[in-house]
């Protein structure tokens, strides 16, 4: 198939690797190898794109991108079981070969990041292209080029935390700081307790040379944002990420309207000042 | 550009020249009144029509289409055999939302394919309106009874003859190799402007909102709710609709061969932007009406500078519980100007 002409055709991947990544055992963390090194070439992304995965026979679905594109040879895609098609996703076993369509829509804004403090706010199995974007920032050959990078990540109970090595390894790492928080602790846990919008205004990270991004379920991006407005952050530097029903994710069959904008292809990202003018449809 | 006259007696002769190596593709009678569909005897088309039930935008985007073929062992892009087309006889709205899909198929560089396929291989004769439909109101949204946008020819019917004017180089070459009819007389070209005056004048204004701002300041406008109480959610307003655009894609498959498909959606459906969470933006029907008129008259017009309603009237007719779009137009309006 000729993908790189005919934007509804996915490239083949192949399964390589599966992480179980919570205790209910229904988000999973899938490591795609392009079949075809030309094709992986071809798949240039930015942290915030998405793509969409095709089972053929199931369908497709749009997924972030949980992988920095400075993470080379695959792709990490973590993938909550709700529908026709992750549900299948789940039952992959390794070595399985699929689709990947894309990657599509609006990408973090790294050349307004460069230079800047970069908060970084996630809730739930919503931080996966933050992670892409954590991980991008720290590369060495990156890391320079920004600021200081806060990252603040909740989830409801320990065992529902993503990437939990990865949190560990980033606490101990001096190039950012890490806070970690769940809604309730269990006794192993030593961490924060209580919501994200909370921790972040207890955190209180300054709003000056910085930007924020914030990824997380509709009722944790609803309570952060009047305290990421309290610490002094504009509109225009407060940056989120939507999700939205998709089918053909080039801006064409018109699924994911807000307004006259498309999520797919003029988001998923978004700075609060451009949703403010948009009807709250979403 | 070339502008012929074609004697009706000679009108199978042209066609028949014209079907020679292309395909052709006009308004036929059906049980249902009129409908596009493929001719092979040329005898049998039908152009003593108002509009069709359906519009013929199936022809560059058909209802259902398959994108990929697959089998266990993987897939493959399955683009359309397009033959050459010719699609004859349209109304000039209906040519007109044509080009409006244009638009969309390549919006900022991202080309569809398949509708491109298509595309490039359909030559349009529009037929202009002297008898306009009880619905139409193609003048209030920026057409014409003899509107030539979206056409490569535009035909008018003089009676016992027909003034074939040539609108692109495609079409010019159209009736270049068709080789029947003579060139036009001045008479001939002075009666198709009458037609065309004289159809202009009996189309009803209908008031239309173009202040954007304004229409992005009534979307929490009780008059939504209003005219949604008696909308069924069928969507046979956006399926009969010349512009409606909207698709899903499916994969249709039996023991893991089969077809990934792409088939006409609507807006009107619940299910449309129903996410996999539960949570829906579109919950309740005024949401979902409000969407078809916005998208129509606000959203396109900001993406593409244009209404994205051509005035063919098929909504107004189609509805099985008499929402008039011309109404809900006016009302927005009023509302739009005293808001």
């Amino acid at each position: 198939m000729s993908a790189m002409s005919n934007p509804y055709v996915p490239y083949p991947v192949r399964i390589d690797q599966i992480t179980i990544e919570n205790d209910e055992r229904d988000l999973k963390t899938f490591k795609l190898v392009f079949v075809d090194p030309e094709h992986e070439r071809a798949f240039a992304h930015v942290p915030g794109q998405f793509a969409e995965l095709s089972i053929l026979g199931k369908g497709e679905c749009p997924i972030g991108i949980a992988s920095s594109p400075t993470e080379r040879g695959y792709l990490l895609f973590t993938v909550k079981k709700t529908g026709v098609v992750t549900a299948d996703l789940h039952n992959s076993r390794e070595g399985r070969v699929i689709g990947v369509r894309g990657p599509l829509g609006k990408a973090f804004p790294i050349d307004r990041l460069k230079g800047k403090n970069v908060v970084i706010v996630g809730g739930g199995f919503a931080f996966t292209t933050l992670r892409a974007l954590t991980q991008y920032i720290l590369d060495d050959a990156n890391r320079a080029g920004f600021g200081e990078v806060t990252v603040i990540y909740g989830a409801r109970n320990p065992g529902e935390l993503l990437y939990k090595d990865e949190l560990a390894a980033w606490q101990a790492n001096a190039e950012l700081e890490t806070h970690i928080t769940v809604d309730k602790g269990d006794d192993a846990w030593s961490g924060h307790e209580g919501f994200v919008p909370t921790i972040l205004g207890e955190v209180a990270p300054s709003a000056d040379n910085a930007l924020m991004v914030v990824c997380g379920p509709p009722a944790m991006v609803k309570f952060t944002l009047p305290v990421t407005a309290k610490l002094g952050f504009a509109p225009a530097d407060t940056i989120l990420s939507l999700e939205m029903r998709m089918k053909c994710g080039i801006g064409k069959c018109g699924r994911c309207n807000i307004g006259g904008r498309y999520v797919c292809k003029d988001g998923p990202v978004f700075t609060l000042e451009e949703l403010s003018a948009l009807p709250e449809e979403y | 550009m070339l502008v012929l006259t074609l004697a009706k007696t000679d009108l199978a002769t042209f066609l028949s020249a014209v079907a020679e190596d292309r395909r052709l593709v006009g308004p036929v009678s059906d049980r249902a009144g009129t409908t596009f569909d493929e001719i092979a005897d040329p005898t049998t088309i039908c152009l003593d029509y108002r509009n069709s039930g359906l519009s013929p935008k199936g022809v560059v985007f058909p209802q259902r289409e398959t994108l990929l073929v697959f089998d266990a062992e993987g897939g493959t892009e399955h683009r359309p055999e397009a033959p050459e087309t010719v699609l004859f006889g349209v109304r000039p709205c209906d040519a007109r939302a044509v080009s409006l899909l244009d638009k969309v198929f390549t919006w900022e560089g991202t080309e569809d394919p398949y509708y491109l396929d298509r595309r490039r291989r359909t030559t349009i004769v529009a037929l202009a309106c002297n008898e306009p439909g009880a619905a139409c109101f193609c003048t209030s949204v920026g057409g014409d009874p003899a509107d030539e946008t979206g056409a490569d020819v535009l035909a008018v019917d003089l009676g016992d003859k027909m003034l074939l004017r040539a609108i692109t180089e495609r079409g010019e070459e159209l009736l270049k190799t068709a080789g029947v009819g003579s060139d036009a007389s001045e008479a001939d070209i002075q009666a198709a402007v009458k037609a065309a005056d004289a159809a202009r004048e009996r189309l009803p204004k209908t008031p239309i909102p173009t202040d954007l701002d304004g229409l992005r300041a009534i979307f929490e406008d009780e008059l939504w709710a209003q005219e949604a109480m008696t909308c069924l959610g069928c969507g046979a307003c956006t399926y009969a609709c010349p512009t409606c655009h909207c698709f899903d894609i499916t994969d249709e498959a039996k023991h893991g061969a089969g077809e990934r498909v792409r088939s006409w959606d609507t807006c009107a459906f619940p299910l449309f932007t129903l996410h996999g969470s539960g949570h829906n933006p579109r919950p309740a029907k005024d949401a979902r009406v409000r969407q078809r008129v916005l998208h129509k008259f606000l959203y396109c017009p900001e993406n593409f500078d244009d209404i994205f309603c051509v005035g063919c009237g098929r909504c107004v007719t189609h509805c099985p519980t008499g929402i008039d779009i011309r109404r809900i137009l006016a009302r927005v309006k009023q509302r739009v100007s005293t808001a």
